[in-house]
């Protein structure tokens, strides 16, 4: 049965003693789309995570995974997986083992079970490392082990939680290749993470959090439009420009803002050859956070 | 149940690549079980020559050697005569128990129970050894009660002595006529009696030559005569089923219960910290978001601690059978073996969900062991204990664990004498499981 929504949820609220960890928050994830939470540590993305698998009971607030709200079960369980942001491996056993023992627990046995171990192993390009322990593993290779359990079921939903934090380069790369195959076979992601450049790049859509609330949510182009401001263009030179032209010189820097800046210095007559250097700062997500919150997401 | 089996392998199988866990789990409870094995060997008796004292004899009587011979005969005591300054010395060094000072002119008294002011025998002890001094008094008594029977089978001296109590008597300025007259027939009368002693003595001795006994015929008096037996060996001598219902047969028998339950706890006490170590490590959250229920995580966990409690008593059982142990029911140790595992495990089931921390389970673990064992009996015999930590004792899980597995290796249960024993242990483990349940769920339902 195909649903509209993977994920729907309404008006959560979650609170520890006086610490208000969600509030009032509601999404909405189309079947087949990857969703990005994009917030600061303490956003209370984990929190939502964890509410959306059944491990947190919201204080209110409705959540359905498919046509289903008993989220606690085990038939929801079995349509989820999960990297949780904390490496969720044991490390005294090789990767095989931990393969073989989570499998287990989702019901695979026998010929399933082995088939699915190897395409797992083959996913995080672990594969001539199977039978070594865990504790031998570098951090991009854990990673790596982490986000394969999470698919070894082969769940219709999968929540990524932070699962590039503290990894190399080329294991990050290992990731969003992943994350890309999934969304090519259709699966429904949820992916936590601070960094915008990543949401910017993997999400169909991305949703901004910040200290327990949702600010916005719709695809990047959608939240740049609507939040992001206007383009900032930066010409750095030794003289200063024409007098009638708009915009602030610094004496090193001339500036200007504008929705359409190609078009605004193509009426102004523009001369490169007047600037020993022209740059064009488009507004992204970190300008989407910024004019939402007041505060870069850099700085958390 | 494949969740179940899955988790208890995986825990297992954790257990088995560290080896640090695994001398813990396996090795070190069976290595104190050893020693505590050793330590109780003796069943609370001392083992010969164990007791070291010094005696410094300024007597240097009849009597006094008397004495010396008396503690000397004891093979629980190893005597030695020196000086006080040496004896002391050797109590510093922890070389004996205490020192016995018998002091000038005690000969005069000893064993002479109408004395009125006998001259006291002294003993120094060290304060650190109490049990061992206090042993040490009771050997000393039983030294000098001797010298009353060994005073009064030298009739020609008690004679002497009775002659000098009644010259002492008539002289006496301070007794009355009438008592003087008392106490002169008192003392009268037991001169015929000591007549008539050497009067069946000497009729002992010659019936004793004629049969050609191995008696040495010799006749005196004790202040009791103590005969010791095996409790159980008359029971059984009673008992029609004689030969299938062996008695202790070996002093490992009485020492390996108690170190079988050392095994035990240092077993559950290493298991317990395994839930808190999965939320540490964050496997917990994978387990908690998978199909899998709470309670088949708990029975996973529990089913592997009880497989490796069982491990221990197993090894602990083929270590006792090699060094002599013979438990008389194989059976009923083994169903006493599954009720102490089961208990055990119940109790760690409860203290890894209340825990929070690694350090503090595993700290917690060890203390609330430590205390169950110090009321139950495994540390010290309840009989040490005062009247109202014997009753308490009746809810430490480790009495009743000694007491199934004692029942099973000597104490010569029936089945249905063990009902209770195991009913208590079932009945613990159970509520330690459901402690342990309530809070794990609790835990995830926050």
């Amino acid at each position: 049965m195909t649903h509209t929504h993977m994920v729907s949820a309404r008006d959560l609220h979650k609170s520890y003693g006086n610490r208000v960890a969600v509030a009032g928050l509601s999404l909405e994830v189309p079947s087949g789309q990857t969703l990005g939470l994009l917030g600061p540590n303490g956003a209370g993305k984990t929190t939502t995570l964890q509410m959306l698998v059944g491990l947190l009971r919201p204080d209110s607030g409705t959540i359905s995974i498919g046509d289903r709200t008993d989220v606690s079960s085990a038939g929801v369980r079995s349509m989820i997986g999960i990297a949780p942001q904390s490496l969720s491996l044991y490390e005294e056993l090789t990767a095989e083992e931990n393969l073989r023992f989570f499998g287990g627990l989702y019901g695979l046995k026998g010929s399933r079970l082995v088939q699915r171990v190897d395409w797992a192993l083959d996913f995080a390009e672990l594969a001539d490392r199977r039978r070594h322990r865990v504790q031998t593993y570098s951090g991009g290779m854990k990673r790596r082990l982490n986000f394969a359990c999470a698919l070894l079921h082969e769940p219709q939903l999968v929540l990524l939680d932070e699962p590039t934090v503290g990894v190399d380069p080329q294991s990050r790369q290992h990731i969003f290749d992943g994350i890309r195959r999934l969304q090519q076979a259709g699966l429904t992601v949820i992916y936590t993470t601070h960094y915008m450049e990543e949401a910017q790049r993997l999400c169909d859509r991305v949703a901004i959090m910040d200290q327990g609330q949702l600010l916005e949510q719709g695809t990047v182009p959608e939240l740049i439009d609507r939040h992001g401001g206007k383009s900032l263009i930066l010409g750095h030179s030794a003289t200063p420009p024409p007098s009638h032209w708009p915009g602030r010189w610094d004496g090193q820097v001339w500036r200007l803002e504008s929705d359409r800046p190609v078009q605004a210095l193509a009426e102004l007559a523009f001369d490169a050859s007047q600037f020993t250097r022209l740059q064009i700062e488009q507004p992204d997500l970190e300008s989407v956070f910024l004019n939402l919150t007041g505060r870069s997401l850099r700085d958390e | 149940m494949n969740a179940i089996l899955n988790i208890a392998y995986k825990d297992l199988l954790l257990l088995s690549r560290d080896r640090m866990a695994l001398f813990f789990l396996l090795g070190f409870p069976v290595l104190m079980g050893v020693l505590f094995g050793l330590m109780y060997q003796s069943s609370g008796r001392p083992e010969p020559g164990s007791v070291g004292i010094a005696v410094i004899d300024e007597d240097q009587s009849a009597m006094s050697q008397a004495l010396i011979q008396n503690l000397t005969a004891n093979t629980s005591l190893q005597v030695q005569t020196t000086d006080l300054a040496t004896a002391r010395q050797w109590i510093k060094t922890r070389k004996i128990v205490g020192l016995v000072i018998v002091p000038a002119r005690f000969g005069e008294t000893a064993g002479i129970f109408w004395a009125e002011d006998p001259v006291p025998l002294r003993v120094g002890r060290d304060p650190s050894r109490g049990a061992e001094a206090a042993m040490l008094e009771g050997f000393l008594l039983e030294a000098a009660g001797q010298l009353l029977a060994q005073r009064w089978q030298d009739t020609t001296e008690t004679r002497k002595l009775l002659q000098e109590q009644k010259q002492s008597i008539q002289q006496s300025e301070s007794l009355t006529a009438v008592n003087k007259r008392l106490l002169s027939q008192l003392f009268t009368t037991v001169e015929q009696w000591v007549d008539d002693v050497d009067e069946v003595t000497q009729q002992a001795e010659d019936r004793a030559e004629a049969a050609s006994s191995d008696d040495d015929g010799a006749v005196g008096f004790q202040l009791a005569k103590i005969e010791s037996f095996d409790a159980f060996a008359s029971e059984q001598a009673d008992s029609k089923q004689a030969d299938s219902e062996p008695t202790i047969r070996s002093g490992w028998d009485l020492s390996f219960p108690q170190s079988i339950l050392w095994g035990v706890m240092g077993s559950a006490a290493g298991f317990a910290i395994s839930l808190v170590r999965e939320r540490s490590r964050g496997t917990l959250l994978r387990l908690q978001t998978s199909p899998v229920a709470p309670l088949q995580i708990l029975l996973g966990k529990g089913l592997a601690c009880f497989v490796s409690t069982l491990l221990v008593v197993g090894m602990m059982v083929t270590l006792g059978l090699l060094l002599g142990m013979r438990p008389q029911s194989p059976g009923l140790l083994l169903g006493s073996a599954l009720a102490v595992a089961f208990c055990f495990v119940g109790i760690m089931m409860a203290m890894s969900a209340l825990g929070s921390t690694e350090e503090g389970v595993g700290g917690a673990g060890w203390a609330i062991n430590m205390v169950m064992a110090m009321f139950g009996g495994a540390m010290m015999p309840l009989a040490f204990m005062p009247p109202f930590m014997q009753t308490l004792s009746d809810l430490s899980p480790v009495k009743w664990a000694i007491l199934s597995l004692e029942a099973a290796i000597w104490r010569n249960y029936s089945l249905g004498e063990l009902g209770v024993p195991w009913a208590v242990l079932i009945a613990i483990g159970s509520v330690g499981f459901a402690i342990g349940l309530y809070y794990f769920h609790r835990g995830l339902s926050r």
